[in-house]
């Protein structure tokens, strides 16, 4: 942790020994290469593996009980069609933030943040234009690892156990959220690396059993709407693939190589196909008209569909069960990145002083909502202003660094500086 | 840094590397190390033989076990001198055909003229007169009374400021035998016994790469007990091997009486219910452990060999699976693994179906569980939990029951108190069911400690489930997987292969690939060596075999 708040003035001895610039750029690249398989002894380097895990864990949660629902309320029959223009929309960004990470390898947000917004010798000015943008995300976080629990709460309560109240819900997600977080990022990669098939693939059980209920003649006609509204449907599905944006933490670990960039994407593309699976299955087991009026479509998609064997009469609570892995991986790992987030924006050694003080905050903000529909209301107001900050903003950094080529260079060179030193050290 | 602490750290009993510990530098591990071993004050063995022999009597408090014998050196007239030795740990036949019989011979009158006295005779008598393998040399009264205790015999000469020590060690053993735990269908029987010397020469046999290596350390101020640390030199990652040196370096207490004490000395983390060190009583799975780069740490007094880093995955491998062909040992390690879920699962899973959710269970499994259970007087989580308890109670009293006893008490336990209590309304059938089922299954992990850590988590998983059903039980299982995640085997995640996940390390996980495709060792531990076979496929290519195959036609 302190090792990276060391590499700045690494980097401005680099930039003061004055080596020739293209030269420097091209042997910085090597060696961030070469660090990223190096040093994986002293420092942890995230696989480009699990990076998609934490990427596609994260997106996969609350998001995909209702999303049949606001997909057709406003596309129809072509509600599919926005999950999948969705992900593409939900991609652009994860690229550009992924690009940045290898601009600025060993540096998260708030770092790279401050440097993209300040003249080279003073970091303090960058730190504190920063500080909207980050404060932004704190709220952002805390609203939806909040609406997340809630969410989730009232559907354990209406679902499986009718007598619980939801505040035990909500308060045993975060306390296992917090056991999360007080361990390391190495122990949160693992977490989210291990957990993505447990996730995965019994939802795609799922999904595909409800086939045997569908009438794909639901699905038809294919275009009922016009094009505005399946973008407008498409804007409203990328809140449903927000979550992406914990990598802005993550990169600081992630190994800055092209692998990186591919399964950053593919940790989008990965729920995008559950997403429209599930989508799809929703409209032509129900129809557009019938979906409208569900509350929760997917858990009514599981109730629809028998286990073969009949091994087990009715598969909703076995699908909460798996689904409690999703949301876990949703609430723990944002919660994790907030904690993060707050403890460099801080200055702090560690963070799980913060992770205290953060889990009675995360568990009041669960409980403002008032009812289900004040509960959707949040949830749509923080989607929408989230989708459109998430969006957005991992554009407008790449774009300042763009424009700012000293920054960058200065960063290759410092990469290649410290992958040295790590390897003589090690 | 490696080959200094080979030469500089180690206190290894018996060996010449002594003389040059003390010219290379020590790190501050090392002196440490040695000071708490260090017990006796070293004096130096003086000249007169009758001092010498108070001496060294007085290092062990003259206890009645050490026998001293005085004679003289080639019968009638010669010098006197004197072999002291402790009763029990000495082969009496060296003793007395070997060391009494050539140092009174009258042969011993046709010394060469130089060597008639002081140092020359000393030498002497060590070069050309005993017959024992092995000779040491103390030179002072501590290290002479420690080597005394580990049952060598020690031989003063009047007049001679030395003191020879010859290796009689022979202690009382066990014969090698077939290993109780661990045991398997195919495959070799023998197993480690409690003796270090002969635990190693099982290695050994197996082994004979002129690579491996042996380190031995003394752990316990009192115990003195030789540990030795086995790895293959170029093999072994150096990191983990120094790692492994120096925690068992640390390890400060006064006797190790089982490889279990170093085991939790050295272990990276010490409130984790899941072995971090795995253990063996079979040399094989030792040597295969040692060929895939791991550190096989024996300790002498314990038939248990230790084996470190140790990874999540071998909780459900035994030795077995690759001596079968790959299909069978796939299949049989499913059946674990499905066992092992079972052994953990079960019964809270029974819990949460019961009472929190019948709607999952088939109706009419549901209406006769229901008819079962319609007499018991208590909640599901009380029922199981009594029956498990019972369970623990009955296993653990059949471990303590003397041999032909206990299968016996056990079956009549498990079926008589089981038929009763479902005749008296106490527990539903299935609840019997469950918990046969539990116990059978965690029967089933080859690793006894893993199991034990199932067995363990069981309980909580009940309570869990009891508090929350499906919810309460899934919660558990994420922060147990949370802290698994977290968990690591000097430096080597335990999770490993599964995350950080290798695709070339899955070969050994779940399924056993065919042996052709087990080219690389785990990469996990990141070998210095990586691959197993020089050539895909392990076989030599047909057209080169040919020619072999012709001559034997």
């Amino acid at each position: 942790m302190t090792k990276r708040t060391d590499n700045p003035t690494i980097g401005d001895k680099g930039a003061e020994h004055g080596q020739p610039a293209a030269a420097g750029g091209k042997d910085g690249h090597d060696g961030t290469e070469r660090r990223s398989g190096q040093s994986s002894a002293n420092r942890f380097v995230i696989s480009p593996r699990q990076s998609a895990s934490i990427v596609a864990s994260t997106i996969f949660g609350v998001g995909v009980l209702t999303l049949p629902r606001t997909t057709t309320e406003i596309a129809g029959e072509s509600g599919w069609l926005s999950t999948v223009l969705g992900a593409c929309l939900a991609m652009v960004p994860m690229l550009f933030l992924s690009l940045l990470a290898r601009m600025f390898p060993g540096k998260s947000i708030v770092r790279l943040g401050a440097e993209l917004f300040s003249p080279v010798r003073r970091i303090w000015i960058g730190k504190i234009l920063i500080l909207p943008f980050l404060s932004l995300m704190v709220a952002y976080w805390t609203a939806t690892t909040g609406m997340v629990a809630r969410i989730f709460g009232e559907v354990v309560t209406a679902a499986v156990l009718p007598r619980t109240p939801v505040e035990v819900i909500i308060g045993t997600m975060l306390l296992t959220g917090f056991i999360l977080v007080m361990h390391d990022i190495e122990t949160v990669a693992r977490v989210n690396e291990i957990l993505l098939p447990l996730i995965v693939v019994p939802i795609l059980l799922i999904s595909l059993f409800s086939y045997q209920s569908a009438r794909l003649d639901n699905l038809f006609p294919l275009f009922a709407v016009d094009w505005m509204s399946i973008m407008r449907s498409s804007l409203t599905s990328t809140a449903a693939y927000l979550g992406f944006e914990v990598f802005t933490l993550f990169m600081s670990h992630a190994e800055p190589s092209r692998a990186m960039v591919r399964a950053n994407l593919t940790g989008i593309a990965i729920p995008g196909f559950m997403y429209t699976l599930i989508v799809i299955s929703g409209i032509s087991v129900f129809g557009v008209d019938e979906l409208k009026q569900l509350v929760w479509p997917t858990l009514e998609l599981v109730k629809t569909t028998e286990m073969p064997g009949l091994v087990l009469e009715r598969t909703e609570s076995l699908f909460i069960g798996v689904w409690v892995t999703a949301v876990f991986t949703t609430v723990g790992t944002m919660y994790f990145t907030l904690t993060m987030l707050l403890k460099e924006m801080l200055g702090l050694r560690t963070h799980r002083w913060i992770a205290l003080a953060m889990l009675p905050a995360l568990y009041w903000v669960a409980l403002r909502p008032q009812n289900i529909k004040d509960l959707f209301d949040w949830q749509d107001i923080t989607g929408n202003y989230g989708s459109f900050y998430l969006l957005s903003m991992p554009i407008l950094f790449w774009l300042i660094a763009q424009m700012r080529p000293s920054v960058r260079r200065r960063n290759r060179s410092a990469a290649a500086d410290s992958g040295g030193e790590g390897g003589s050290r090690a | 840094m490696i080959s200094m602490q080979e030469q500089s750290g180690f206190y290894v009993l018996g060996k010449k590397l002594r003389g040059r510990r003390e010219k290379s530098g020590k790190s501050k591990l090392d002196e440490r190390f040695e000071q708490r071993m260090r017990k006796l004050k070293p004096e130096p063995i003086p000249a007169s033989l009758d001092s010498a022999v108070e001496l060294l009597s007085s290092g062990v408090g003259a206890s009645d076990d050490l026998i001293v014998r005085r004679f003289q050196l080639g019968g009638s007239g010669g010098r006197s001198a004197a072999i002291l030795f402790i009763e029990g740990l000495t082969d009496s036949v060296v003793v007395e055909d070997f060391i009494l019989r050539a140092a009174m011979a009258k042969s011993l009158s046709d010394t060469p003229a130089g060597c008639k006295s002081g140092d020359a005779l000393f030498d002497y008598i060590r070069d050309a007169v005993l017959p024992v393998n092995q000779t040491n040399e103390g030179k002072d009264s501590a290290e002479a009374v420690g080597l005394m205790l580990s049952g060598d015999t020690a031989f003063l000469i009047d007049g001679v400021q030395r003191c020879l020590l010859l290796n009689t060690k022979s202690y009382p053993s066990r014969p090698v035998e077939e290993p109780r735990t661990e045991s398997v269908v195919r495959g070799p029987r023998d197993g480690f016994t409690e003796q270090l010397r002969v635990n190693i020469g099982l290695i050994r046999r197996r082994l004979r790469d002129p690579n491996m290596r042996i380190r031995t350390l003394t752990v316990g101020a009192r115990s003195q007990t030789s540990v030795s640390v086995v790895y293959i030199d170029d093999i072994a990652p150096k990191a983990i091997v120094d790692e492994v040196l120096s925690r068992i370096k640390k390890i400060d207490i006064d006797t190790a009486l089982e490889s279990g004490y170093i085991e939790q000395f050295i272990e990276d983390n010490h409130w984790t219910p899941f072995p971090l060190i795995h253990n063996t009583e079979r040399p094989d799975k030792a040597v295969a452990n040692l060929l895939e780069g791991r550190i096989v740490i024996i300790t002498d007094g314990s038939p248990f060999a230790l084996i470190a880093p140790a990874l999540f995955t071998a909780f459900y491998q035994s030795p077995e699976d690759y001596y079968e062909r790959f299909l069978i040992s796939t299949m049989i390690r499913f059946i674990r693994i499905i066992s092992m879920v079972m052994a953990l699962l079960l019964p809270s899973l029974y819990i949460a179906f019961s009472s929190f959710h019948p709607e999952m269970i088939p109706s009419r499994l549901v209406i006769a569980m229901a008819a079962g259970r319609s007499t018991v007087p208590f909640p599901s989580v009380v029922e199981a939990f009594m029956m498990e308890i019972t369970m623990e109670i009955l296993r653990e009293a059949s471990v303590r029951l003397p041999g032909p006893i206990g299968p016996t008490i056990g079956i009549v336990g498990a079926l008589v108190v089981g038929q009763a209590a479902v005749q008296a309304g106490i527990v539903s059938p299935i609840m019997v069911i469950i918990v046969a089922l539990t116990t059978i299954g965690s029967f089933a992990s080859p690793s006894y400690s893993a199991a034990i850590a199932l067995r363990m988590l069981r309980f909580p998983m009940m309570v869990a489930a009891g508090m929350f059903g499906l919810y309460g039980i899934m919660l558990l299982i994420l922060i147990i997987v949370v802290h698994l995640c977290s968990l690591k085997s000097f430096g080597v995640p335990y999770l490993a292969p599964l995350t950080p996940f290798r695709f070339r390390d899955l070969k050994d996980t779940v399924i056993r690939a065919p042996m052709i495709f087990m080219r690389s060792r785990p990469l996990a531990l990141q070998p210095q060596d990586t691959y197993r076979m020089k050539k895909q496929g392990g076989m030599a290519k047909h057209d080169e075999a040919d020619g072999q195959s012709d001559n034997r036609r």
